[in-house]
């Protein structure tokens, strides 16, 4: 008897392990590492506010899977002043055209 | 999991697709599996922690550890608004778990007495000695003291400095709450370069925040060395409009700094501007690159360590990285944010050279919010670039000198929102 609920008690941990391993390994998929290059670095100068992932933080939007256009329309926008902004604008004023697609093209490839 | 043991567990990793390493997990799909080096980060704030985990998400073939004495990490921005009994020390807490299970970096809490650069080995309080092939140093900053008669780390026990986080805010907080109304309160700022000087008038504003509404009879002086600017010209307007005739700023330029502290009498002196005389007094002391900087020879005459600033590698010392405050990057700001950008580019750089290839032109971004009140804020921003070697700004500058009330609430929305951001972004939060 003792032995048989051993057992049992045995098979649900590892039922449960394998399930924070698959867990682990979906979170662990969300920092997975990538190598860095110009864009990777810019993109991620951008978490410092908008959090990991791009994500959001509190009031500061979210970037991270939208569409390609909203994110150019924006940045253009801040970049000639023609979109109103508190903060990115001063941002926006340092990025040259390049930059600006391909980062729309980094946060609009990232799961929303 | 008591019924399973460790080999097991390793097992069902492994049938998961993880493998598990002495120093923690290795990541899927390691993405530049090449170097396998050793990196040692000294120092866990802003600069340190971002390292690491920078370090461990770029190529999670690195073994990547953290020294740092402290088990929580209490951060100086926000600080000011525990000051103001705005928020409570558990707001500015943070710890490691983040970077510890989420980015695998492993973490030890100790301090380092002395670095051999040589070869390439550091020694630490513990008695531990730790090889590594690359070291990344950012230990913030550390105080003065000898430059102000009567200054000390004992007697900031009755003139806080609060200009690093914890027991002194604390202390300070205490101080305010304890004063009579009608009490004077003394702010005082070293000459530059310091840590954060927008956060003085972060301070000023705060405090003056606190007293109008408690005691309202109090006022506030305000000795500073960097004389006027710009952004002081936002603040003194924003002072007129919220604190009307309570925060009084002396210029304690040209040769105006403090040069005597009195505990007894609760009094400063400076060169040119006599004695003054405080109900509290926030003494806060020249400041330069953290000691453990300074004793291994990574700081030049002036205090602060020079480094190239593409991979921010000391010009003194081979193999040794300087980020954060106690790095000279002008013109960037000694700030959190500048702190935070330069732990990424370093930890790129690192990856870069470790495993070949060439370090791409960025943006180097810094920025810091000031609050006047929880709901009146405006920022600085700055945008630099590599040009021939130095840092250039590019973009950035001060919010609308005219702005409405609800840009202002706009930005302090903005300032807590950049507050959550960049702790995460540091200390591997998800
Ligand atoms: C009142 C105030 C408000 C501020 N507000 C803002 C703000 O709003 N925005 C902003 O961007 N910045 C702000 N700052 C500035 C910010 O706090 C600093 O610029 C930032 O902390 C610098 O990061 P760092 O990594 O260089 O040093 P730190 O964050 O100070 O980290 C250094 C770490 O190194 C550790 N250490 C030191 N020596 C050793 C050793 N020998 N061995 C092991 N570990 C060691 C220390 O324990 C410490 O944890 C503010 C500062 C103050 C004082």
């Amino acid at each position: 008897m003792m032995k048989q609920k051993k057992c049992m008690t045995r098979n649900v941990s590892v039922h449960l392990l394998t399930i924070s391993a698959v867990t682990l390994l979906l979170s662990i998929n969300t920092v997975m590492a990538a190598a860095p290059n110009k864009i990777k670095m810019m993109a991620d100068a951008c978490l410092t506010c908008h959090g990991p992932n791009g994500s959001g933080s509190g009031k500061i939007p979210e970037l991270k899977g939208l569409e390609k256009s909203d994110i150019t329309e924006s940045l253009f926008g801040f970049k000639s002043g023609d979109e109103k902004s508190t903060i990115m604008g001063r941002y926006a004023k340092a990025l040259s055209d390049d930059e600006i697609n391909l980062l729309a093209e980094y946060f609009s490839a990232l799961d929303k | 999991m008591n019924q399973i043991d460790r080999r097991t567990f390793i097992k069902l990793l492994g049938a998961a697709g993880i493998i598990s390493s002495a120093n923690g997990f290795v990541f899927p799909g390691s993405a530049m599996a090449k170097s396998k080096a050793r990196v040692v980060v000294v120092g866990g704030g802003f600069g340190g922690a971002t390292c690491a985990n920078y370090l461990r998400q770029y190529d999670s073939s690195l073994n990547v550890t953290l020294i740092e004495p402290n088990v929580q990490f209490i951060t100086c921005p926000f600080s000011n608004t525990v000051l103001a009994g705005m928020k409570s020390i558990n707001f500015i807490t943070h710890n490691y778990d983040g970077l510890r299970k989420n980015h695998g970096v492993n973490i030890m809490h100790d301090t380092v007495i002395s670095i051999d650069a040589s070869a390439k080995k550091i020694k630490l309080k513990s008695g531990k000695t730790l090889a590594y092939d690359r070291l990344v140093v950012s230990p913030g900053i550390s105080f003065n003291w000898h430059e102000i008669k009567g200054a000390s780390a004992e007697n900031s026990k009755i003139m806080p400095h609060a200009w690093k986080a914890g027991a002194q805010t604390l202390l300070l907080r205490k101080q305010l709450e304890a004063m009579k109304d009608g009490g004077n309160v003394i702010i005082a700022a070293p000459r530059k370069p310091f840590r954060a000087p927008p956060a003085l008038y972060e301070r000023a504003s705060l405090i003056a925040h606190y007293l109008k509404k408690t005691k309202p009879s109090s006022k506030i002086l305000l000795i500073d060395s960097s004389g006027d600017s710009e952004e002081l010209a936002m603040f003194r307007k924003g002072w007129e409009k919220l604190y009307k005739g309570m925060i009084e700023w002396v210029d304690g330029s040209e040769q105006g700094e403090i040069v005597s502290a009195d505990t007894k009498a609760l009094s400063l002196t400076g060169r040119t501007i006599g004695t003054l005389k405080g109900d509290v007094v926030n003494l806060i002391p020249p400041q330069h690159a953290g000691k453990i900087a300074r004793v291994t020879g990574l700081a030049d005459e002036s205090g602060w360590c020079p480094v190239n600033p593409q991979n921010f590698a000391s010009t003194l010392q081979k193999n040794i990285h300087v980020i954060g405050d106690a790095c000279i990057a002008d013109p960037m700001q000694k700030t959190g944010h500048s702190a935070n950008t330069q732990g990424k580019i370093c930890a790129a750089a690192i990856v870069i050279e470790l495993n070949g290839g060439t370090i791409p032109d960025v943006t180097y971004n810094t920025g810091i919010y000031s609050l006047l009140n929880p709901k009146y804020a405006f920022s600085s921003a700055g945008v630099y670039r590599l040009k021939n070697g130095k840092l250039k700004q590019v973009a950035g500058g001060l919010s609308a000198k005219k702005a409405s009330r609800k840009t202002r609430l706009k930005e302090a929305r903005f300032a807590s929102g950049w507050y959550k951001g960049i702790t995460m972004d540091t200390f591997g939060k998800t």
